[in-house]
């Protein structure tokens, strides 16, 4: 897939809709498939279905990639609206998330080059989100406390990434995508994808062994 | 004195037997292990090796646990909040409304250079009126109700032109004397007259038909019947400029052919 720049479509214009999406658009044949024959109450309808599906994902890819809650709120809303103005062009046969991705990506790399860079180590306490594990937290304080710093170290790492490792990792082993999505989503190889996210991971290993003073090989020599 | 050095971990750590082909290599592979992106073939061959290995079975179980970390971030995480959903559908919504809105003026709005074309056509077609007054002894331009004599050299338009017209400059600075004196134009029953083609005339989307350059004048045969006129062929030249919708058209009238031959050559 070519890289692109502001222009998501290049791919031959046929973003696609996935399994999740198909109660949005409806079958193939139906008369109501295609996007781009609904009328307008339609295809709002539509939309506001998309967005109620997709948009704790986009919001949390932005907020992964930006760092700050209010770069991520535009971030969100401005692929939103790219995908609406290109509403018309979607193709009912294939899924819409990876390419909501895409456009998101896109969004924030353009954000990032507008000066909106990523807040570096420091991690606020109150971005910290709560403990996965709810009934350890209330059974076990030390554990609780334990998964809260684990949290906070691989926030921190990953904001030392470099953007394409960044987006790469976040999108394989924080969003769940494979590879191959990965790749259509960032516009690269799939080999490049694989990469990145090797390289991230390791760096990401390297800092958690920093931060949590378990750094082999570290000596003390006097002279 | 002490000094205390900082190695990178990846240094300090005891070295693999089998690195790879290339530096980094083998970490890379167990990166990818420790994330399940390895072929399954490729993944048994180096955990039969990190078995085997000390320093890749250290690397190996480092990478999990900081896979494991990183799970704790899986899924929506901050984006949870329901004010900054709130905020961002809020947005959605207006940004939705305005994209509606600037589809519908754009859907509504007619071409700029179409309104500018038939603007131009109008006033080229008033202006042609005002020129040729009365008896046709005004200006070089006449009524564009006359026909060419059978049998004279003939240069008319051809079917109506799609493009708007105005006069040439250069036909005006001509100063082509004025038709003799009570002779007044027929009403050519069949041509149907230029001004009225002029006024009709439609802006043209296509590609400029020349280049751009100095004015060329079209001959071409008539593509309407003509009457016999006593005074001789009226000769009709097409000027295209380097504006495709913009086309002049000077109407010359018997007396004058001689010298705008002389001319216009």
């Amino acid at each position: 897939m070519a890289e692109t720049g502001d222009s998501e479509m290049d791919d031959g214009g046929a973003a696609v809709i996935g399994a999740d999406d198909a109660i949005v658009f409806g079958r193939r044949g139906d008369g109501g498939g295609a996007a781009g024959e609904s009328s307008r109450a339609e295809r709002a309808g539509r939309f506001d279905e998309i967005v109620r599906l997709h948009e704790r994902r986009v919001l949390g890819l932005a907020r992964r990639l930006l760092g700050r809650r209010e770069d991520a709120e535009d971030a969100a809303q401005e692929s939103f609206l790219r995908l609406y103005r290109a509403f018309d062009r979607l193709d009912p046969g294939r899924p819409v998330l990876p390419y909501l991705y895409r456009l998101t990506v896109n969004v924030c790399r353009d954000a990032r080059r507008r000066g909106r860079r990523l807040s570096p180590l420091a991690v606020p306490l109150d971005d910290v989100p709560p403990a996965r594990e709810p009934s350890a937290e209330g059974a076990d304080p030390a554990r609780a406390a334990g998964l809260a710093e684990e949290r906070r170290i691989a926030e921190a790492a990953l904001r030392t990434l470099p953007e394409k490792q960044r987006t790469a990792l976040v999108l394989r082993d924080l969003q769940g995508l494979s590879t191959g999505e990965v790749a259509e989503a960032m516009g690269i190889a799939e080999v490049t994808v694989r990469t990145q996210i090797s390289r991230a991971r390791l760096k990401v290993k390297e800092f958690r062994d920093r931060a949590l003073g378990g750094v082999p090989g570290v000596e003390e020599r006097t002279s | 004195m002490s000094r205390i050095e900082t190695e990178d971990p990846r240094q300090a750590r005891p070295r693999c037997s089998d690195p790879g082909p290339r530096a980094g290599s083998r970490d890379e592979d167990l990166a990818l292990l420790a994330g399940g992106d390895l072929p399954p073939a490729e993944a048994a061959r180096l955990e039969e090796h990190a078995a085997e290995c000390p320093a890749c079975r250290e690397l190996l179980a480092g990478l999990r646990r900081s896979a494991a970390a990183l799970a704790l971030l899986a899924g929506d995480g901050p984006a949870a909040d329901p004010a900054s959903l709130a905020r961002v559908r809020d947005g959605i919504r207006a940004g939705v409304a305005r994209i509606d809105a600037e589809r519908e003026r754009t859907a509504v709005a007619p071409p700029r250079w179409a309104l500018a074309a038939v603007l131009l056509v109008a006033l080229l077609a008033a202006a042609v009126w005002l020129r040729s007054g009365p008896g046709g002894e005004a200006g070089p331009v006449h009524r564009p109700d006359r026909g060419p004599a059978a049998g004279s050299p003939e240069v008319a338009v051809a079917e109506a032109p799609p493009e708007p017209t105005a006069r040439p400059d250069r036909a005006r600075e001509t100063g082509a004397p004025p038709a003799a004196g009570g002779e007044s134009p027929d009403p050519p029953p069949t041509v149907r007259p230029p001004s009225d083609r002029i006024a009709r005339a439609e802006p043209s989307t296509g590609p400029p038909p020349e280049p751009a350059g100095p004015p060329s004048i079209a001959s071409q045969p008539a593509g309407a019947p003509r009457e016999a006129r006593p005074g001789g062929p009226q000769i009709t030249i097409r000027v295209v400029s380097d504006d495709p919708d913009i086309v002049f058209y000077w109407l010359v009238e018997p007396e004058e052919n001689r010298d705008e031959d002389a001319v216009s050559s």
